[in-house]
């Protein structure tokens, strides 16, 4: 099956997003640009499991 | 926000969310993984690679295979072959604070050490000369970083000094306890991120971190003030706070509008195993008071985060320990992760693939290095075909090393089962919410 065969049967689909629920943990390093400066908490160079 | 890649090996799938960044390559037919994910009333399609979910009637479901092709853009760009644009300095194990759950026994005044200038400058320079990237990182963490006060203010000096002489930019951060003076407070309002480890209102606080609410609201202020949007907050979750979760939620929503607020539950690891007094909480019962508080966060505007929610699909990793971080202990060792270099810990030697030696040469061993990349949810065989992995990617390596020092590479985290409805939930609420029109 395709995905346009999919999305015939069950629309276009919904984005995972959910209002003031950040899933967008910066992950710098896998950024060829280098470090993003997110200020978000960040998996890769400021653990996020600190404490 | 930057566009991110997906490294696989010969080309890089891209995800379709972020096709409009890409440059060059080629369309390329792929197959994508579709998982059923059963609630009582549909099912919920999950693709990860797509970055959206589908809402099934149970008889359509039947049709759908296990997997579905698609034409997706293949990028020739080559993997990024250094992880030097960025590194953290371990600046010293000192801290003003004891914490009943410390991961590195911190704050014991007999054990103190600090991070030599000659051994920084020394990785500065590296970074600088070694990364083909247009920015370089500083970020300063500890023990508690602001009591290697000199130090960081003189790095910081010779960070941007240098940078600007290499035309490069810098940014600059740190994860801090906020137990400092006011001077101090805002001198790192200029840096560009300020991560202040906070557990809450006073009384939660005052009993996790060695009574320190008073003087560490003041800091969060005074940087709020300042530089709101360079600020986030970090807490940990105990047994004894976890009820209060959504009440923690509103005190920072309240207090620090806009800023991301970080939640972890407590792990008991370092000082943490031996304490009495605070225990991780149930995990399900965590999670649960997490979505309680989704409530309270969007009354407020605010954005809360927890590491294993991470609906991304481009991750190949739970974090940089997996080969990634650059971090510089106190005494010039080179390890991927902040949590595995108190001294405390069996698996401690795993994560480490470098040192800066006496004349200040920075050596990394790249069969250690690349050792590390094993931390990674494809060596999991229980993650292999779960709907959830694409966001927990297998959980923190370093708990799991603490659980198991041997095995932890390759086994699923001790929380999966609670991880799994946690998700599950998730991608339900997603699909509700759209369906009541709410987003």
């Amino acid at each position: 099956m395709t995905l346009n065969q999919l999305e015939a049967l069950l629309g276009t689909g919904i984005p995972l997003q959910l209002q003031n629920v950040s899933f967008d943990r910066c992950e710098c390093s896998d950024n060829p640009d280098g470090c993003c400066g997110d200020p978000d908490s960040c998996g890769d160079c400021t653990c996020a499991l600190d404490g | 926000m930057c566009p991110r890649w997906v490294n696989k090996g010969e080309g890089v799938l891209l995800p379709l969310v972020i096709y409009s960044y890409s440059k060059g390559g080629e369309m390329k037919e792929v197959k994508l993984r579709v998982f059923k994910i059963p609630t009582d009333n549909y099912l919920i399609i999950n693709i990860p690679a797509l970055n959206k979910v589908y809402k099934a009637d149970f008889k359509v479901a039947k049709e759908i295979p296990k997997f579905i092709t698609v034409q997706s853009l293949t990028d020739n760009k080559n993997k990024r072959n250094d992880n030097l644009s960025h590194c953290t300095f371990l600046v010293t194990n000192k801290c003003n604070l004891q914490c009943a759950y410390c991961y590195g026994d911190y704050g014991v005044p007999a054990s103190t050490k600090v991070l030599s200038f000659r051994i920084a400058k020394a990785v500065i320079d590296y970074i600088v000369s070694h990364s083909e990237s247009e920015s370089i990182g500083v970020h300063f963490f500890g023990g508690e970083p602001t009591l290697a006060w000199d130090l960081i203010v003189k790095l910081v000096d010779y960070t941007r000094n240098l940078a600007s002489l290499n035309n490069k930019k810098v940014i600059l951060g740190i994860t801090t306890n906020g137990y400092c003076d006011a001077n101090q407070s805002q001198w790192l309002a200029n840096l560009d991120n300020i991560l202040l480890s906070f557990d809450g209102p006073k009384i939660i606080q005052d009993a996790q971190r060695s009574q320190s609410f008073d003087k560490v609201f003041e800091t969060a202020r005074l940087i709020y003030s300042l530089a709101p949007h360079k600020l986030s907050f970090r807490s940990t979750i105990s047994d004894k706070s976890v009820n209060y979760l959504p009440q923690i939620v509103e005190f920072f929503s309240k207090n620090f509008p806009g800023c991301i607020q970080h939640y972890e539950p407590l792990f008991e690891m370092g000082r943490g195993q031996d304490n009495s007094l605070l225990h991780s909480p149930d995990p399900d019962l965590f999670f649960e008071k997490f979505i309680e508080a989704f409530a309270i966060a969007s009354q407020y505007n605010s954005k809360i985060q927890t590491s294993v929610l991470r609906l991304k699909p481009y991750s190949e990793s739970f974090c940089g320990a997996a080969g990634r971080n650059f971090v510089v202990t106190w005494n010039g060792e080179i390890t991927s992760c902040v949590r595995m270099s108190s001294g405390l810990n069996e698996a401690e030697p795993f994560f480490h693939y470098g040192y800066v030696d006496g004349e200040g040469r920075v050596i990394i061993d790249n069969n250690k290095k690349k050792k590390l990349e094993l931390l990674n949810s494809k060596n999991i065989q229980e993650c292999q075909n779960c709907y959830a992995e694409f966001s927990c990617k297998g959980d923190c390596p370093a708990n799991k090393a603490v659980i198991d020092p041997l095995n932890f590479w390759r086994n699923k985290s001790w929380r999966c089962k609670s991880i799994r409805k946690f998700i599950k939930r998730i991608l339900e609420l997603i699909v509700e919410k759209q369906y009541e029109g709410l987003f």
